[in-house]
């Protein structure tokens, strides 16, 4: 800044040291060289310093070439000379002053006329870049971008829709002339048309995000399915400005899944489970099959890990499983799944890797198919079998001991008819034929007898109420032994009856009492086929005993036999319930409702040693009992 | 008097030997005997004239003897049953003797049990066909009645006086003496009390 005010003192001191040798030489002061100095300074430095070379220039002209020569003092005749010399001096210095501050000023502006445009350079071309890189991005995601203006209803869109929409000819970007309305009308498919109105409609009235599906119609009269989205921008004022968007063509994503649909289709007609899991083993796909095996319906599987969901065993491991589906791209086997109700079953599954074309693993097919209710079915079927078996035999035994009564009883009845109706057809008054008469007599009663034996054999397969008398329970037992004797001979089994001296009577049906005794004998044996022969042995104990206060009998079978373990003692008693290969698990039943229908118990215990001992225990005739005549 | 006719005995089982037995059995009593192997053979016999009952399997081919005696209940048949089987189940038991049987006998059954049940049996039917007679004549007597006459017997029946009679039917008292001497007279009656008996068994209201 101090040069600014160098110049104007050195410029005007060298005009004065010019001009004074120029005077001296030459005898004429060239005033001129003063303006020079002024113009030069303002030039240089400006006003401030053009006016200091004024000033300077003016005291130098008046001092060295204004008569008084020397002097500062002006001669009245001088005065006009100097005026216009210190006006034309002031006039050029500002002249000259302004002139530079113009030039400033123009290249200052010219220098950042070039920033600017150097700057602009670079950001167009920051923006070719990010076009370029969205127009890549968009044509690779098949995604296009659009923006539709609230104040002027233009609709622009990316260079994608252009291609989508089949449109690539139509620069509504540039132009802003396609209207709204103009995609609804001619774009979108007309059924879906009305819908998309709605729902952009809806978007820009509440301004909030939307999202739409719907098919477009291309030039060529093709059709594609679009997917998109829309968001509104807002002001501060949360006025709608515009609405932003992006559109997808997803027509070959939609042929895909309407693919897979149609196989799911077909897939649902299977009764087996379906299920199809990503990567994650989340489900994705969730047959109809699945939904009636597992009880969770398909909107309720997916997303769900299935592993989570049906809270999978594995016979192996999930590792094992995943192992297998790695390396061979597949499994098969067995697994424990627990249904929506809770229930185990078991599934024969059959897994496999699905790949996309590049072979990379994107999902997992499992075929499920429920064989809990195969085994159910088969084990249901099984018993069922088993059961009509037995109830048929049972049934039948009852049924042919009915009808086997009957038909006995009608010969027997009629022998009994015809012995009475000779006996009274017989003279009073003949004693030579009391012989006949006794033998007739003989006839009635051993028929009568024969018919009493069926009626007990019926009763016993009816069930009907015992006929109860009294007897003696040693006599039941020692029948019982006679009677199994072979058969406990041929299995090389000994039977001993140990029998108290002291047993009261029982008010009991023989026939009855009988089937119990000959039951638990049998049973007996029954359990001692698979030990030693010298083991085999049964035995029988009677015995009296007190039971609150009443006499009663107690008869116990004893064998030697593979015993009892917990759970069958807890099903002894249940009808058809039996350990045998070939028995009908009736015995123990029928024995305990006989005893029970004496008044009696019948149990069960484990020996010391080896066997089991069935006891019952029935109560004494009372003593009241008349005697037989 | 009218003379009555033996009693007869209908016996009804498909079993040929117990038929025959039967019949012996119950011939030996002195009864009169007829057999019929099913129960339609029997349905086509014409009806006894004296006093009988029927001796009735119930386990036949074809009808059963309970079929045959809801049968004879079913078209005003009135026998007397007595039922005879080879095995009684409680239920079929209480089901023939609800219907009226007189005697449910399992087969073989003692020749006393039967002939007692049968006499019983005769003796119901016997009781029966008089009482039946007697209503019909009853019925007869009753249709000799004029008109108004029934209605003073009805009321007559009801225990009513003459006095309040005349005042029910709004007539004199003396007209209805007259009425009442008739109804006497032609019903046969000896007392108030042996007309309100008769009402009784030809069914007429006496409450």
């Amino acid at each position: 800044m101090i040069v600014n005010y160098v110049v104007p003192v050195l410029s005007v001191g060298a005009t004065v040291a010019v001009a004074r040798w120029l005077d001296l030489y030459l005898q004429a002061a060239p005033v001129s060289l003063f303006i020079c100095a002024v113009m030069f300074s303002a030039w240089l430095g400006g006003f401030v310093p053009g006016l200091v070379a004024t000033v300077l220039s003016v005291l130098a002209f008046q001092y060295y070439f204004v008569p008084p020569i020397y002097s500062f003092a002006v001669e009245i005749a001088e005065i006009p000379r100097v005026v216009v010399f210190t006006l034309a001096a002031f006039f050029v210095g500002s002249l000259s002053a302004r002139q530079r501050s113009a030039t400033e000023a123009l290249q200052r502006a010219n220098d950042q006329l070039q920033a600017e445009s150097t700057e602009r350079k670079r950001a167009e071309e920051d923006a070719r870049r990010n076009e370029a890189f969205l127009a890549e991005g968009q044509r690779l995601s098949h995604t296009g971008s659009w923006s539709w203006q609230v104040s002027d209803g233009a609709l622009l869109w990316s260079q994608e829709i252009a291609r989508i929409t089949g449109r690539e000819s139509v620069k509504p970007s540039v132009d802003a002339a396609f209207h709204l309305d103009d995609v609804f009308d001619r774009v979108v498919h007309p059924d879906d048309a009305q819908q998309m109105r709605q729902l952009f409609h809806d978007a820009v009235g509440d301004k909030v995000n939307y999202e739409f599906e719907c098919r477009i119609v291309l030039p060529d009269r093709s059709i594609r399915h679009i997917a998109g989205m829309g968001h509104p921008v807002v002001n501060e004022a949360r006025e709608l400005v515009e609405m932003i968007g992006t559109i997808a063509d997803v027509t070959e994503r939609r042929a895909a899944e309407e693919e897979i649909r149609k196989q799911a289709e077909l897939l649902n007609l299977a009764h087996d489970a379906v299920i199809v899991r990503d990567r994650d083993s989340r489900v994705t796909f969730w047959s109809r099959g699945a939904e009636e095996t597992y009880g969770w319906t398909a909107v309720e599987a997916f997303g769900r890990t299935t592993h989570e969901l049906l809270q999978t065993t594995f016979r192996t491991s999930l590792e094992a499983v995943d192992a297998a589906l790695r390396e061979q791209g597949e499994w098969e086997g067995e697994l424990t799944h627990i249904t929506r109700s809770g229930e185990a079953i078991v599934v024969a599954s059959r897994q496999s890797l699905q790949g996309d074309q590049r072979g990379a693993p994107t999902a997992i097919l499992e075929i499920n198919r429920d064989i809990t209710d195969r085994k159910r079915a088969e084990d249901a079927l099984r018993t069922a079998e088993a059961e009509l078996a037995h109830v048929t035999r049972v049934t039948t035994l009852g049924e042919v001991t009915a009808s086997f009564a009957h038909e006995v009883n009608q010969p027997l009845a009629a022998i009994v008819n015809n012995a009475s109706a000779c006996l009274a057809l017989l003279p009073d008054d003949r004693p030579d034929l009391d012989e006949v008469r006794m033998a007739l007599a003989d006839i009635t009663s051993d028929a009568e007898r024969a018919s009493a034996i069926i009626e007990r054999v019926r009763a016993l397969a009816m069930r009907s109420p015992a006929e109860k008398i009294p007897l003696r329970v040693e006599d039941v037992v020692n029948d019982v032994v006679a009677l199994t004797a072979t058969e406990s001979a041929a299995r090389r089994m000994t039977i001993r009856a140990e029998m108290a001296a002291d047993l009261p009577l029982v008010l009991g049906d023989r026939v009855q009492l009988q089937q119990v005794v000959l039951n638990l004998v049998v049973n007996g044996m029954d359990a001692m086929t698979t030990v030693d022969e010298q083991e085999r042995r049964l035995k029988i104990r009677g015995s009296r005993d007190v039971q609150d206060g009443n006499f009663g009998v107690t008869i116990s079978v004893q064998d030697q036999g593979i015993g009892l373990n917990g759970a069958e003692m807890g099903r002894l008693f249940e009808a058809f319930y039996t350990t045998k290969a070939h028995g009908m698990g009736m015995g123990l039943a029928i024995s305990r409702s006989i005893i029970e229908m004496h008044g009696g118990r019948l149990w069960a215990e484990p020996n010391q040693g080896p066997g089991a001992t069935f006891s019952f225990s029935v109560p004494a005739a009372p003593s009241t009992v008349p005697d037989g005549d | 008097m009218v003379t009555e006719t033996d009693p007869t005995v209908f016996v009804v089982d498909d079993d040929p030997s117990m038929r025959s037995s039967t019949e012996r059995l119950v011939r030996s009593a002195g009864f009169a005997v007829k057999t019929f192997g099913s129960a339609a053979e029997f349905l086509e016999s014409p009806q006894p004239e004296g006093p009988a009952c029927l001796v009735l399997d119930v386990r036949m081919p074809g009808q059963s003897g309970l079929d045959l005696q809801r049968d004879l209940t079913g078209s005003g048949i009135q026998i007397p049953i007595i039922f005879v089987t080879g095995h009684a189940s409680i239920p079929m038991t209480v089901r023939a003797m609800k219907a009226g049987a007189v005697e449910f006998l399992t087969k073989p059954y003692r020749r006393n049990e039967l002939l007692q049940a049968v006499r019983t049996a005769i003796e119901r039917d016997r009781g029966a066909r008089k009482e039946r007679l007697e209503v019909m004549e009853l019925r007869q007597r009753y249709e000799q009645l004029t008109p108004r006459e029934r209605d003073v017997m009805a009321l007559v029946i009801r225990g009513m006086l003459n006095k309040q009679i005349a005042g029910e039917l709004a007539t004199a008292e003396r007209t209805i003496k007259f009425h009442r001497a008739h109804i006497m007279h032609k019903m046969k009656a000896d007392s108030v009390a042996e007309l309100v008996r008769m009402a009784g068994q030809l069914g007429l209201a006496t409450a």
